[in-house]
């Protein structure tokens, strides 16, 4: 019979594997952001390294409000293609507590 | 094309055109960004409004694909392809919205996932590109269908 793979085993291969997209991914964002005038926040569990299976990638756009639709979509495909789960919004939309409250741990790209 | 084979996807229009317009008016109501309580319902009101609006025009688009046998997109990205293929000609037949509308739905399809996840974290009043979009999607969507029926 072969050897049983045990939950906390399928778990940290899950988390495994979203950290190696992880990894793919900011090189990605960081370029986008460079070649169009603005930056991607990452904040969060990504950002803190501390992702578990069900987490998903927080993303705030910083980009010139005609670039933000662009942006947006492309930091969600990019997430997409790699197996992650996006959650953007623009920074502009956010209140001011928000931001403050997770200030700490914002990475900023590009 | 029958006309009864339209019936579920008119009816899909209408809903996600009743909501559009009902979260253009919460938007615009003098108190939306009020620190009340009637400001804190006009805001979910207009949250909920657009993410009911955009799920009806999905459905309105899925029930074309399947009318044409065109499958559905899969896959995590479903929802923006969805809306991408909608905006352009494909094999046999035309673009079923207009660029311009596609762009608004897309917005919609943007905002929907971002208020899905969090109502208290953003702000409804900096929102105006979703607002437009609902606005464009209210007014011109019924009309763009029918042109492509």
């Amino acid at each position: 019979m072969p050897r049983i793979v045990t939950l906390a085993e399928r778990k940290a291969a899950a988390i495994e594997r979203k950290c190696q997209a992880l990894d793919a991914l900011l090189p990605v964002l960081t370029a986008y952001a460079r070649a169009h005038g603005g930056h991607y926040l990452l904040f969060g569990s990504a950002a803190r390294r501390t992702l578990r299976r069900d987490s998903d990638i927080d993303i705030l756009t910083d980009f010139p409000e005609p670039a933000t639709a662009a942006a947006w979509n492309f930091a969600e495909r990019a997430c997409w293609d790699r197996g992650l789960d996006p959650d953007v919004m623009p920074k502009s939309w956010c209140k001011a507590d928000f931001l403050a409250h997770i200030d700490a741990d914002i990475e900023v790209l590009g | 094309m029958s006309d009864t084979d339209w019936i579920e996807i008119d009816r899909a229009i209408a809903s996600a055109a009743a909501n559009f317009r009902r979260g253009v008016e919460f938007a615009g109501h003098a108190r939306f960004r009020a620190d009340d309580l009637i400001g804190a319902a006009l805001r979910m009101g207009f949250m909920h409004a657009v993410q009911a609006g955009h799920t009806s025009l999905e459905n309105a688009l899925l029930r074309i694909l399947d009318l044409i046998d065109e499958p559905r997109p899969r896959g995590d990205a479903w929802h923006a392809d969805l809306i991408g293929r909608a905006g352009q000609d494909v094999a046999q037949r035309p673009a079923i919205l207009p660029a311009d509308l596609a762009a608004s739905a897309d917005e919609t399809r943007r905002f929907r996932n971002r208020a899905s996840r969090a109502y208290d974290n953003f702000d409804p009043g900096r929102i105006t590109p979703t607002v437009a979009a609902a606005d464009d999607l209210a007014r011109h969507r019924s009309g763009a269908i029918a042109r492509f029926r």
